[in-house]
């Protein structure tokens, strides 16, 4: 939550205090195990964005159904070159 | 009169043919449509007569690229090109497949079940992107041209398209609320609507059509409607559209058309978008809603609710209090509980009612909460991840825009890195006051040392990127049924990338999606349409949502399906299996109706 929305929040608004006060010592392993869990999901979503963001090199080859093809089509381009490409007719 | 809540959505997708200057979408499309008979050769088609569109549409006379791709396509499928080219198929499925306004449109079956209606929503995406990858390996493109088709509502330019829902009312309450246009579809259609963004929302990042600058927004479609009622969907769009093509009986049934919502990647926002729904026009019907939540201004509040990514905002009420948009989702919410609770309601309601709770809960407390389960939050996550390695923030982004958004002329490589060439180039284009704007906002981060110039650059790399994700969250090709799709790798749009990852909540399985690739929804007309496109499909003259011709031995005959919810499986499972021949099953029709 960023400071902004934890300023907006009216008080009293929210629900965690008005549940079961569990032990210091559960309380603290719940944390960590939150921590641990963010701290991975941050890692595996960095590598997903690493993989996605470093796509911008057309490879030789891919891999199609589980065949090892020659590259046929144009692959990803810089982030602006996608952007400006990237024109829709107007729909519904 | 209650009527059973039959339920279709329809998707225009976006479409490029890269590798093609211009790129031309009416022919990308076109090939995906041809290819469909190439990917299920097995599944009969039906053509609606009147879509089909006359091939000089084509310009066919010209050496353009456009022709030459249409007839190594047409000697590939086999496909007569004197005559006119269908641009409408009615699927073995109960689906239809076709062109509109230049983009590939997949409506789904009617269903009545969200979750039967979100996997038929994935069938008819896994569908195109079956169609995309055999056009793309077919060798009817030129090598370094490809097809890639997106999910989305907009394309960052001011150009948006639809993904509309449809839902079945009754001809009364349809006649109240949309023609009459009574108090309550103030009260509760219209303020359901728009504050239902706040969990069936895409995200998008920027804002478009004149509308205030914001860094990343709810919807992809708010920044597009102008007006409260109104037939028209391309221009001036309404919140609520008053199109009335029942595709029934009129007498009985009307089609509410509902053009506001965005199109989905995630599961649980397309389920929620339409089980919601279809629980609040139910207690409009049953007249079950004893409050009123008017907005006083819908329009501007739509903006508003999709700009507050604190769901925090207070909205003004036509009676003169406030709530926020997340205030009177609960409102509605408590209502369906108190409904479901007041009678013998089916099961699936109450599983709407259980997971719309829970959503709003986390809602309430953390949006990072459903970072694997809203299209908005999980968009949102990745967006704040890339800024957060870039150290940049949405206000600095907002700080950039305006100069990056003047300043797109600009080439780097022929401006360099210097500071005072990017100066002398802005000064010389746009005037001294844009030039000194440029300067202030690059040295308005004391903290970086690093010159304008360099952070020119860096702001533009980083307002294309969001923009490059923003848009490639809504590629499809990555999408995975069973073995049913082949695995390709590479250029994964970004939401299969995540799902691929295990970063998304499912909540459907592949094996619910598989069957309505090639099979219609078992509890609508969907069922006893697709019946007679499988059994019949050479008799078939013509062929609409409710109605079908035949022509046998030269004569004609027509098949009304004026009731949506005539022609299940269990009810019409016998007679298909008792008639012989076309004459006998609508005889058997005839004597049920």
């Amino acid at each position: 939550m960023s400071n902004q929305e934890r300023t907006q929040r009216p008080p009293g608004r929210s629900r965690s205090n008005q549940e079961i006060e569990p032990s210091l010592l559960s309380r603290q392993t719940q944390e960590e195990t939150v921590a641990e869990q963010i701290q991975t999901e941050t890692q595996r979503l960095d590598d997903i964005l690493d993989d996605f963001l470093g796509d911008t090199v057309a490879p030789a080859t891919e891999v199609i159904d589980g065949t090892q093809s020659e590259v046929r089509f144009v692959r990803q381009t810089s982030s602006e070159e996608f952007v400006r490409e990237f024109q829709q007719p107007g729909g519904q | 009169m209650i009527v059973p809540k039959v339920t279709g959505i329809e998707t225009e997708y976006g479409i490029l043919l890269r590798g093609v200057d211009p790129s031309d979408p009416v022919l990308a499309s076109q090939l995906l449509l041809q290819y469909y008979q190439n990917v299920f050769p097995r599944l009969p088609i039906a053509i609606s007569q009147s879509q089909t569109i006359p091939v000089k549409s084509f310009d066919l006379s010209s050496e353009s690229i456009i022709y030459d791709l249409l007839k190594s396509l047409v000697q590939s499928v086999e496909i007569d090109v004197t005559k006119p080219v269908p641009d409408s198929f009615m699927l073995a499925n109960g689906g239809r497949f076709y062109i509109d306004h230049a983009h590939p449109e997949y409506c789904t079956a009617e269903a009545f079940l969200p979750r039967q209606i979100v996997a038929a929503d994935k069938a008819g995406e896994a569908i195109l992107e079956l169609c995309r990858q055999r056009v793309n390996l077919s060798n009817s493109l030129p090598s370094g041209c490809e097809i890639s088709i997106y999910k989305n509502n907009s394309d960052q330019k001011g150009n948006s398209y639809g993904c509309h829902e449809n839902y079945l009312l009754s001809t009364a309450t349809y006649k109240e609320l949309i023609e009459h246009q009574s108090p309550r579809a103030k009260e509760h259609l219209i303020s359901f609507l728009i504050t239902r963004t706040i969990f069936c929302g895409a995200g998008k990042v920027g804002s478009e059509h004149g509308t205030d600058s914001v860094g990343f927004q709810i919807s992809q479609r708010a920044d597009f409607f102008e007006t409260l009622y109104g037939l028209q969907t391309t221009h001036n769009r309404p919140l609520i559209n008053t199109r009335n093509e029942p595709h029934a009986n009129a007498e009985e049934f009307r089609r509410l058309h509902v053009i506001v919502g965005d199109a989905n990647m995630s599961e649980y926002s397309t389920y929620l978008k339409v089980g919601t729904t279809q629980l609040l026009l139910t207690m409009l019907e049953e007249e079950a809603l004893d409050f009123s939540l008017a907005i006083a201004d819908p329009i501007a509040a739509f903006k508003t609710i999709s700009r507050d990514l604190t769901l925090q905002c207070p909205i003004l009420l036509a009676n003169g209090s406030h709530m926020t948009a997340l205030e009177m989702q609960q409102h509605y919410l408590y209502a369906a509980q108190h409904y479901l609770q007041q009678g013998d309601h089916p099961e699936y309601l109450h599983e709407v009612a259980q997971i719309w709770q829970d959503i709003l809960e986390r809602l309430s407390h953390d949006w990072r909460s459903l970072n694997r389960t809203l299209d908005w939050a999980i968009k949102r996550q990745v967006l704040e991840q890339y800024l957060q390695r870039q150290n940049c923030d949405w206000d600095t982004v907002l700080q950039w825009e305006p100069i990056i958004r003047q300043t797109l002329f600009l080439d780097r490589e022929v401006i360099g890195e210097q500071s005072s060439d990017l100066f002398a180039a802005i000064q010389s284009r746009l005037g001294k006051t844009v030039a000194q704007e440029f300067l202030e906002i690059a040295a308005s981060e004391p903290a970086d040392q690093s010159h304008p110039s360099q952070r020119y650059w860096q702001q533009r790399d980083i307002y294309f990127t969001l923009r490059q994700i923003d848009l490639k969250y809504h590629d499809i090709q990555g999408l995975q049924v069973l073995d049913i799709i082949p695995s390709v790798s590479g250029s994964a749009g970004l939401f299969y990338r995540l799902q691929q990852g295990g970063m998304i909540q499912r909540l459907l399985t592949d094996a619910e999606i598989a069957p309505l690739i090639s099979e219609p929804p078992a509890d609508t007309r969907a069922y006893l349409r697709s019946h007679c496109i499988n059994r019949y499909p050479e008799l078939i003259a013509d062929i609409d949502w409710g109605k079908i011709e035949f022509i046998e031995a030269e004569r004609r005959y027509c098949l009304m399906m004026d009731d949506p919810t005539f022609g299940s499986q269990i009810s019409i499972e016998k007679l298909i299996d008792a008639s012989p021949d076309l004459l006998t099953l609508l005889q058997g029709l005839a004597k049920m109706s």
